[in-house]
């Protein structure tokens, strides 16, 4: 083995990461942020807390929570109530967490919260390609500012095709507001808004 | 996974023994990337079949074909 | 495609055109919405639907004058929809609370609108909307004007008070008993004279578009315009509306005369077809309005008025639910995405080219064009899927390879007529394009070449310009060696790639050939059976052949009947466009429509078409069955050649011909080994389009390699090869140099990168 993640970037272990682009994605838009380490990073929504590990084994200095925390520097709680302290991190990510979130809104405002001023929000999911600007919108509407936007459909479809040939869904937990055919994946970089810029 | 009569697994002729579950590289309209099918663990030929030939993959390859 | 070439595309579909009621509506009601919410019942959407226009709906619905009517397409048919009368019963039936009036945020100016009748309310509703302060005044004791005095009678006061009750709600100012000079009326931002067609106040030019009366900010219009004896309640309500938005741009001091083509009554450039309307006679108007049963049935009276003709005549624009004008935005949206993903791949590879659709567009939209130009740029941007097009292009590599491709005489020699059979009648019947070299040698002199490849019409459809212009190169070559010779075509798609793309081409078809050689029926055959003729979708244009078809066809004893779609309204038989391997499902579809035309046999001068039909079933002779067979009837229930068939067949003519005219021994054939394939396991394999050919090549492999899988107790061994862009799986039996016995095969176009790991 090994080891390598292809360009889809789903992990040779495909199950420690499962969403579409992978660690690869999640490591690119660090770069595109430029921070490194030892940057504090939260990972909210960090699942089984594999990209907590990678971003330690870089160097960042990494948290995740999530509400079915387990593994070293995982929190459990829940995004709408980051147990963080206030302008803690300089970035937090948020993988495909949004679309299934139940309030969207109050995830954004936390994250916000636990930003240092001018932090950065990573965020990577699903959106609905008739209404690609849904996302940059609500960003804009809890005090970021979208400094990137990225396209990265093709690692959906890709991630698409990997579990259809393996005997599992295709889209799993795809929000039923998009419709398979408009499925689309982003990426986007937001600054946090200073209060009075 | 399917039930019903149970045939005999396929093994690998050349090197005489029975196929595991491996990372395979797939690659199509220029994507590329691991996925877990039975293979070889000895000299890698993969085994595809039929129904996952005819259902699930068509299905993956048009979903890559939209590109 | 350029942006502006799509506009230009867009535009000649007007499938979205308003219909003519609505075009010729100033206030362009949504008549035709209306009458089918009012046909389903659904009163509450249909009252909904008129508010969008009309801010009042009841009074409108007791005085239009009904400029629709003298438009509307029902009124050939039987009478002219009431529209009015659906509105005034909306109106009744549908709403129920008075309407809620949504308020755009104060704008901190105002506006006064001398006057209260239709014109100068419409005016202070849709202002006082947009968040004007609005002040009416009115030098009689009632809101109405000279709507009353014109509508005394039909306006029932109850319902002229529910109607204007919104003014008041809205918190517009109503200043009763009072009038007002337009032009002495300090305090307000801007003007609007309304005050009907009394000449009170002259106003000496009104601006037609912007209702400018002179000075800044004073607005005129109303019945002023008409004069006294040419009330119209509609054009009152226009005029009001479009004076809002004059005063709404001049206070917000943006262009008064940009982008306003679209206001007032216009005329409607959309198509409905009306031959086959039944008329349904206009019922009479009651008094007091429609019941809400009469109010339903005159809903259902209307045409709905659409074009859809091409959706309605082609299964492919059909199934994709929408229109032309759609599509074309679908696909050019497609083709310019630079980053992300495409989605509409199949809408631009499901086309069958044929051009149905631009016969009967009454602007000529041919969608074969669109698709045409999306896939050679689809090509060229390497995003076009090898799954659609590749199975048809090897085909076409095959026939004009060395084991298909001949030319007669041999290099060296020259004739002065060449004829050119096609790949398609040398892989179905090609015992007939010996029988029909000879007969036009017999006809026409020894002098007649020979020339066997395909024309590389199945790269055009793919969008392959490459491949195109290398089969086009090739032949050139060929056919200025063999002295530039006349062609004599028998395939109608070859015909239309050489016009196109070698037009100086002196070339004559073999139906035109034949039908002046006076080809004749011998006795035997002089009462042929009753068929109906298809005419080959390549062959649209072509009347000279279409008739020259018929005229052989009779000589030769069938009696033939039209079908409801012939000639240049021909439809294609679903292999055009390569539609048969881009999407098989709908080519099926389309294949069965018309095949379904009639239970006749059917008759063509195309072998993929005759081939097609007869492979769904459906009997179908060939021209030159009628020519060369004994049992003609019989042979129109000849089955489907498969593309192994079809390969071997054109390999088989070359090799014939080579040891019978040339006496040149040809090279043995290939020594592979005999594959025992069952009927219906062969029929799988035609379905998948999987050639014997690549099984063999798969089984070689395997047997070479010793690369395959094996089924303990069993003889069963589990191959797979990559060929080309296809990976193929074979189960077989047997071992070393043969006899195979394939038990199934299937393919993938998946690439799988094997590995050894250790």
């Amino acid at each position: 083995m090994t080891g390598q993640a292809c360009s889809c970037g789903v992990s040779e272990k495909p199950l420690e990461i499962m969403r579409p682009g992978g660690l690869v994605l999640t490591e690119e838009a660090l770069a595109a942020c430029g921070l490194a380490p030892p940057a504090r990073v939260l990972d909210a929504g960090c699942g089984t807390g594999a990209v907590v590990s990678r971003l330690r084994e870089l160097g960042y200095r990494a948290a995740g929570v999530d509400l079915a925390a387990r593994g070293p520097h995982c929190m459990a709680g829940r995004i709408e109530h980051l147990p963080a302290k206030t302008s803690a991190f300089d970035c937090v990510l948020c993988e495909c967490v949004l679309s299934i979130a139940a309030d969207p809104h109050a995830c954004l405002r936390e994250m916000h919260r636990v930003l240092i001023p001018s932090g950065i929000a990573v965020i990577s999911d699903v959106y609905d390609r008739s209404d690609p600007d849904a996302l940059a919108g609500l960003l804009g509407s809890c005090g970021f500012s979208v400094t990137l936007w990225q396209d990265h459909t093709r690692s959906l479809q890709e991630f698409a095709a990997a579990a259809l040939l393996q005997g599992r869904s295709a889209l799993p937990g795809l929000p039923q507001f998009i419709s398979p055919r408009k499925a689309g994946y982003c990426l986007i970089l937001a600054r946090k808004d200073s209060p009075h810029g | 996974m399917t039930t019903g009569a149970k045939e005999p697994s396929w093994l690998c002729a050349a090197c005489g023994i029975a196929l595991e579950r491996g990372m395979v590289e797939i690659a199509y309209m220029g994507s590329a990337f691991p996925v877990e099918l039975q293979r070889c663990p000895r000299c890698g030929i993969v085994y595809i079949p039929e129904e996952l030939a005819l259902t699930r993959m068509a299905e993956a390859e048009k979903i890559l074909e939209d590109k | 495609m350029e942006k502006q070439r799509l506009q230009e595309l867009e535009n000649q579909c007007i499938q979205e055109c308003a219909p003519p009621c609505t075009a010729a509506c100033p206030v362009h009601v949504d008549c035709r919405g209306l009458a089918l919410f009012m046909a389903r019942g659904d009163f509450a959407a249909a009252v909904k639907l008129l508010r969008k226009a009309l801010p009042f709906p009841a009074v409108i619905g007791a005085v239009c004058d009904q400029p629709c009517c003298a438009y509307c397409n029902r009124g050939r048919v039987g009478g002219a929809i009431e529209m009015a009368a659906l509105e005034r019963a909306a109106a009744r039936f549908g709403e129920t609370a008075p309407p809620r009036i949504s308020l755009l945020p104060s704008r901190g100016k105002s506006v006064a609108i001398v006057g209260s009748g239709l014109s100068g309310l419409t005016a202070a509703f849709d202002l006082r909307k947009k968040g004007y302060s609005v002040t009416v005044f009115e030098k009689d004791g009632r809101l109405g004007g000279s709507l009353r005095e014109h509508a005394a009678g039909r306006l029932f006061p109850e319902i002229a008070e529910k109607d204007f009750s919104v003014i008041e709600s809205m918190g517009i100012e109503v200043r009763l008993n009072t009038a007002a000079d337009p032009r002495d009326l300090p305090g307000f931002d801007a003007v609007y004279a309304a005050p009907g067609a009394a000449p009170a106040h002259a106003f000496p030019a009104i601006d037609p578009l912007t209702y400018e009366a002179g000075t800044p900010g004073v607005f005129a219009g109303g019945s002023l315009l008409r004069g006294s004896g040419n009330y119209s309640p509609i054009f009152s309500v226009s005029d009001g509306r479009r004076a809002a938005v004059s005063i709404d741009r001049f206070l917000q001091g943006a262009s008064l005369t940009a982008s306003r083509t679209g206001e007032g009554s216009l005329g409607s450039c959309l198509y409905t077809k009306m031959d086959a309307v039944a008329p349904v006679p206009a019922p009479c108007v009651p008094a007091q309005g429609f019941t809400n049963e009469a109010a339903m049935q005159e809903g259902a009276r209307c045409l709905q008025c659409q074009c859809l003709e091409c959706v309605k005549v082609c299964t492919y624009l059909e199934s994709f639910g929408g229109y032309p004008k759609k599509y074309v935005r679908e696909i050019y949206n497609n083709l310019s995405i630079v980053m992300g993903v495409r989605q509409s791949n199949t809408l631009t590879n499901s086309c069958s080219l044929c051009g149905l659709c631009a016969e009967v567009c009454p602007n000529d939209l041919n969608m074969a064009d669109v698709c045409s130009e999306a896939r050679r740029t689809m090509v060229s941007q390497k995003r076009m899927p090898a799954s659609a097009h590749d199975f048809a292009l090897r085909d076409m590599a095959f026939a004009n390879s060395d084991a298909c491709a001949m030319a007669l005489p041999a290099p060296g020699g020259t004739c002065s007529r060449l004829f050119f059979p096609g790949c398609q009648l040398a892989a179905s019947a090609p015992d007939h394009v010996e029988k029909c070299y000879r007969l036009l040698q017999e006809k026409l002199g020894s002098d007649v070449g020979l020339l066997l490849r395909c024309c590389g019409a199945p790269a055009d459809w793919a969008g392959r310009d490459d491949l195109l212009e290398q089969a086009i190169d090739e032949f050139g070559e060929l056919h200025r060696s063999l002295g530039s010779p006349q062609l004599i075509l028998a395939c109608p798609s070859c015909s239309r790639v050489f016009k196109r793309l070698l037009p100086g081409l002196d070339s004559v078809s073999l139906w035109e050939i034949l039908d002046r050689a006076g080809i004749a029926a011998p006795e035997a055959k002089a009462a042929g059976p009753v068929v109906c003729l298809h005419d080959p979708c390549s062959a649209r244009h072509d009347d000279a052949v279409q008739e020259s078809a018929r005229q052989i066809a009779a000589r030769l004893g069938c009696r033939l009947e039209e079908l409801p779609f012939s000639r240049r309204m021909t439809a294609c038989c679903s292999f055009g466009g390569l539609q048969w391997f881009a999407n098989n499902k709908l080519a099926r579809a389309g294949i069965g429509r018309r095949m379904r035309e009639s239970t006749r046999d059917y008759l063509t001068y195309c072998s993929m078409c005759r081939d097609l039909f007869a492979g769904q079933g459906k009997r179908c002779l060939h021209m030159l069955d009628l020519l060369f067979e004994d049992d003609a009837p019989g042979r129109a229930g000849r089955a489907c050649p498969t593309w192994s068939q079809r390969r071997d067949n054109r390999a088989r003519l070359k090799r014939r011909l080579c040891a019978g005219i040339k006496e040149e021994t040809m090279p043995e054939t290939d020594g592979r080994p005999e594959l025992i394939i069952a009927p219906d396991v062969q029929a799988v394999l035609e379905e998948r389009f999987i050639l014997t050919h690549d099984i063999t090549r798969v089984i070689e492999h395997a047997e070479q390699t010793g690369r395959k899988l094996t089924r303990p107790g069993t003889d069963r061994f589990l191959a797979h090869h990559r060929v080309g862009s296809v990976t193929y799986w074979v189960e077989y039996t047997g071992t070393g140099s043969g006899p195979f016995t394939v038990h199934t095969a299937y393919s993938h176009r998946m690439e799988i990168r094997e590995r050894a790991d250790i």
